[in-house]
């Protein structure tokens, strides 16, 4: 579960987050839609603490981020919107690293590396070094390593960058899976079909302010337009929050 | 859900301090290894030019120290005086060494914790901030410290060569450099901490004030010991007065006394001396392992907020206007196409907004032009124009090598970073050539002005000017030769074997095509200096005695023409044949 409390966050005289409230359940699939700039990456470096919130509290189930951060992002599996993975380290020998820093046992990790490795088809490339890896490749064993220590959250920002339509499928069915076994997942994106196939729920942000939070069907029925598409929709509420900012 | 699912979330415990520094050190291990295999097959050529150049610098350097010892050896008969003499030069080469460890390792730390891709990954794991501040903390002890200790050991080990001292000497060298050189890189990154946590708006400030003051007490110290002083350069009585001016170094609270006390307790001191080494060798490793500890201390504490308050300060401005530069370039390029004046004026504009560049310019030219003016202060007899000569030759030559590593390090790189950028100047209606054109005259233009001024200085200090403007001229017109040359080959070899994988310029400079530009630009100063710098020494030094220097003087200046032909041939040479082979390959270039 994912609680956020209050959460504001400024760079200098920029506002890039105000006084956001969000609970994500145990289970949900959890939207984070915006403009650029409007405050979507701030959030998720908050959550996942690498930036200290200037006001609010963020907890990770039980753990608040600020507080006990090793505790929280133990329970976190993150995939940023720029994935690094060492140059001089194969897909494998990364994985490992990633199992170990979270504390696998050296069995659970083979069991779980192979799994990954399965499951997001990084076989014909796992053993050569990442520095000759595609973007899409990188993202996959992005992915991978996000999920190998079997996180209680997962954290993604724009997920969908660079990667093929059969990835893209792997990964919305996972994603769906995983949030039918009780993980929670909060995603950041642009890619609105998306939103619409998978969340349950959607949050939108406007210059750092949460604008609406619920259903999709919650959200036709709040602005009356019964049969228009996510995309419709959102390009409505953020009308006056198109530009860039210094946020992201 | 499955049983085997339920198993699966429940979280493993966090790993132990040892587990968690175990894979680390894994994946250390396995980085380096993969580097070096790498090395070792995609650029051995590069490797095996390094470890040769390391070979004959650390040689050269040994042999210098070697020389400088025994001259002092047979200069310094009074065994206090030469005791003293030895401590205090020893004193300061390392507080030099050990403020230099420090800044170096500073900035290292900073870009390695700071700067690094690596950060948010780990900074949103479960790994401990001090794990992760001691790990960067050896990164940066090891890139500073092999520096130290190829500089610090030939000096050792001539010393000891020298007094012919105990083989305990010899064994005791390594542990104290290298626990010594744990300290300064400690206190770099603590220091690093510490600006980032209390100054993170301040922090290129506070750098620029520490390089400042360093860099002005140095030359108040130099100039305190060869400025004013009432006696001939190296005479006894300046010694003696030079002497009393370096007992500044001598502070007992320092790492650098400790090291230098202890090593030549272990050379001269016999049995007694060797158990005093060992004292000082204990002090020393002490404080090395305090700092690991001081470090991951500080970091568990201070990393992740640090990190977090240096991405919210803004971005930094552009620090000045300088736009009028563009003009200039523009007025003064005038006769060129404008698209080839469009692409120099932004080459211009990424060279002055790289810190990387323009520093590294101005740090080599910097302390050249240091050690020019340093130069004047000796006195010359006015029978040394032969030497004189041979030497503002050298000067040229050392500024022509210096040129190549900065023309193969910046230079070549750049057709290979267009390429990645292919599609902006390959889809624009620029003619290719003019591309390269561009490329070409900036080069030379921001080569050849630090260049000719360097070398003017350099001839004004030893001299030249008022014994034999025309050498001054010649060394100017050679500048000239050797800047258009070396940009060329940059240039030409830069657009014949591109690397448009890579992102990065200094991989790209350090592939096989960096490394055959380096040693072409090599080969090219030293056959442009070398023809007509032999005859012009004869010329000079053949007129003070001998019928046979007298012979050799008579046909000189015909030798010198003609060695001042060599190297126009030999610049036309690298002007066209680098040219011509880069501008057919960059019209077949294809984006990637």
């Amino acid at each position: 579960m994912i609680q956020i409390k209050s959460v504001s966050k400024s760079y200098g005289t920029h506002r890039a987050v105000s006084s956001l409230s969000l609970t994500i359940s145990p289970g949900e699939v959890f939207a984070f839609l915006g403009a650029n700039g409007a405050g979507k990456t701030t959030t998720i470096k908050m959550l996942v603490g690498l930036l200290t919130p200037d006001a609010g509290s963020i907890s990770i189930g039980p753990h608040d981020v600020v507080e006990a951060p090793r505790d929280a992002s133990h329970l976190v599996g993150y995939v940023p919107d720029q994935p690094y993975v060492y140059d001089k380290l194969t897909g494998h020998e990364f994985l490992e690293f990633i199992a170990q820093i979270y504390g696998l046992e050296p069995r659970d990790a083979a069991e779980s590396i192979a799994r990954q490795i399965e499951t997001f088809r990084l076989e014909s490339f796992v053993n050569r070094l990442t520095e000759t890896y595609s973007h899409g490749m990188k993202q996959r064993l992005v992915f991978a390593s996000a999920l190998v220590h079997c996180p209680q959250i997962v954290v993604l920002d724009e997920p969908m960058v660079g990667l093929d339509p059969h990835s893209m499928r792997i990964v919305k069915d996972l994603l769906r899976r995983e949030a039918d076994s009780g993980t929670t997942i909060f995603m950041s994106t642009h890619t609105l079909p998306l939103a619409e196939e998978i969340a349950d729920r959607i949050g939108v942000v406007t210059s750092g302010e949460l604008q609406f939070e619920g259903s999709v069907d919650e959200l036709r029925a709040r602005d009356r337009q019964d049969t228009a598409t996510l995309e419709q929709l959102f390009l409505d509420l953020t009308a006056i929050d198109s530009g860039e900012s210094a946020a992201e | 859900m499955d049983a085997t699912y339920q198993k699966r979330k429940t979280p493993a415990a966090l790993p132990s301090c040892a587990a968690e520094a175990d894979a680390f050190r894994k994946a250390r291990h396995r980085i380096w290894q993969a580097t070096f295999r790498q090395m070792f097959r995609e650029s051995f050529l590069r490797v095996l030019l390094v470890c040769l150049l390391t070979i004959v610098f650390w040689g050269v350097m040994f042999a210098l120290f070697h020389e400088g010892f025994s001259l002092l050896a047979a200069a310094i008969t009074h065994v206090p005086t030469k005791a003293r003499t030895v401590h205090a030069v020893y004193n300061v080469f390392f507080l030099s060494l050990l403020i230099m460890l420090g800044v170096s390792s500073g900035i290292l730390y900073y870009a390695s914790i700071y700067k690094s891709p690596d950060m948010p990954m780990l900074l949103s794991s479960p790994a401990r901030a001090s794990r992760i501040a001691l790990e960067k903390f050896f990164e940066a002890t090891v890139v500073a410290c092999w520096g130290f200790i190829l500089i610090g050991s030939p000096l050792l080990v001539a010393y000891g060569t020298v007094n012919q001292s105990p083989l305990a000497y010899f064994v005791l060298c390594l542990p104290l450099l290298l626990s010594f050189a744990v300290i300064p890189s400690g206190t770099g990154a603590l220091c690093c901490l510490a600006i980032v946590t209390l100054a993170p708006k301040f922090r290129r400030t506070v750098l620029v004030v520490v390089v400042a003051v360093l860099l002005g007490g140095t030359i108040m110290l130099l100039w305190a010991m060869f400025g004013n002083s009432p006696h001939q350069a190296m005479s006894s009585m300046w010694l003696q007065s030079a002497l009393g001016r370096l007992q500044l170094a001598e502070q007992r609270l320092l790492p650098s006394w400790w090291l230098s006390t202890g090593l030549l307790e272990a050379a001269h001191g016999g049995p007694q001396g060797v158990l005093q080494a060992l004292a000082f060798q204990c002090v020393l490793l002490s404080n090395a392992l305090l700092m690991p500890l001081l470090v991951g201390s500080v970091g568990k504490r201070v990393l992740r907020s640090s990190y977090g308050q240096l991405t919210n300060c803004p971005p930094l401005k552009l620090p000045w206007n300088l736009k009028w530069t563009d003009q200039l370039v523009h007025a003064v390029f005038w006769p060129l196409p404008h698209a080839t004046r469009l692409l120099l004026i932004k080459d211009l504009r990424l060279f002055r907004r790289d810190p990387l560049q323009w520093s590294q310019f101005l740090l080599f030219f910097g302390l050249l032009s240091f050690y020019f003016i340093y130069v004047r202060r000796f006195d010359y007899g006015q029978q040394l124009t032969g030497w004189m000569t041979a030497i503002g030759f050298m000067n040229l030559a050392v500024v022509g090598l210096i040129l190549s590593t900065f023309t193969t390090r910046f230079v070549f790189p750049l057709i290979s970073i267009e390429g990645r950028r292919f599609w902006i100047l390959g889809t624009s209606p620029i003619d290719r050539g003019n591309i390269l054109w561009s490329k070409f005259l900036f080069a030379t233009l921001i080569t050849v002005v630090p260049c000719c001024v360097l070398v003017f200085l350099s001839d004004v200090a030893l001299q030249l000017l008022s014994r034999t403007p025309l050498m001054v001229a010649v060394h100017q017109v050679i500048c000239v030769f050797l800047s258009t040359g070396l940009s060329a080959i940059a240039v030409g070899l830069g657009a014949k074997l591109p690397n448009l994988r890579e992102s990065s310029p200094a991989k790209i400079a350090a592939g096989f095509g960096g490394t055959l530009t380096l040693i072409l630009s090599a080969i090219f100063v030293l056959g442009t200096v070398i023809p007509p710098a032999f005859p012009a020494y004869l010329m000079y030094a053949g007129s003070d005695s001998g019928w046979l220097r007298q012979l050799i003087a008579e046909a000189a200046p015909r030798w010198f023409a003609i060695g001042l032909g060599v190297s126009f041939v030999l610049t036309v040479i690298a002007v066209y044949l680098p040219l011509r082979m880069g501008f057919l390959a960059f019209t077949k270039l294809e984006p990637q």
